[in-house]
């Protein structure tokens, strides 16, 4: 199975959240909600919840999963890879 | 019985139609030429305000998806205004959920007259105020 890319997570962020900092300032550790981040909010969790299902097919519904997989772009594209079938569309 | 916890003068849904439950399902209202916001959207050239075509939207959502109250307006996005709404008209308001986490929704709204969509986009719900953070 293809590994997602931490690029083409990062223009998933871009392209579906409202960003505070510039995305070049985007690290795999940068976490993406809190003081510090990349200043996501609760609603751009669930755009990015969206994107995900439109983009590699996997279905995100629960609250606490989605918390876990979204605090970071590394910990993102982790939880993607134990996630069966997943590949880009 | 009102559909919505609205007062009479902010209810923008005469019925509703639960097309699948939880998923989809369908509102109508009658745009009734009386109403005080015709009167001066635009004077002489009265004209569904779009926020209000918004509110239709999000009235038939909140009814779909808590049908006892409850449902918030959180966000629209995409929202196309295609061809003007006028007084007298009556729309077709179709909303689907596309997505539930923790305490919102997303849902698709389509709102028609006759068989012309006037009006489409999306918008999301939550179940309490205040809960972007």
């Amino acid at each position: 199975m293809a590994e997602v890319s931490l690029d083409e997570l990062k223009k998933l962020v871009v392209e579906n959240c409202v960003l505070k900092i510039k995305p070049e300032e985007i690290g795999e550790g940068t976490p993406l909600f809190g003081p510090g981040s990349v200043g996501l909010d609760s609603l751009d969790a669930l755009q990015l919840t969206v994107a995900i299902e439109q983009q590699f097919g996997i279905v995100i519904n629960d609250a606490e999963v989605a918390r876990q997989a979204l605090q970071s772009l590394g910990a993102l594209r982790r939880w993607l890879a134990q996630q069966p079938g997943v590949g880009a569309k | 019985m009102s559909l919505t916890p609205h007062g009479p003068g902010f209810t923008f849904l005469d019925s509703f139609e639960i097309i699948e439950p939880q998923k989809r399902g369908r509102g109508r209202k009658w745009l009734d030429p009386a109403a005080p916001f015709f009167a001066d959207h635009f004077p002489g050239n009265p004209l569904m305000p779009g926020v209000l075509l918004i509110e239709c939207a999000a009235q038939a959502a909140g009814v779909l998806w808590q049908p006892s109250g409850g449902a918030f307006l959180a966000a629209v996005s995409q929202f196309r205004f295609r061809k003007p709404v006028l007084p007298d008209q009556t729309l077709d308001i179709e909303v689907t959920l596309e997505k539930e986490l923790g305490a919102f929704a997303q849902f698709d709204a389509v709102l028609r007259v006759g068989s012309t969509v006037v009006t489409q986009g999306k918008l999301t719900l939550s179940r309490a105020l205040s809960s972007v953070v």
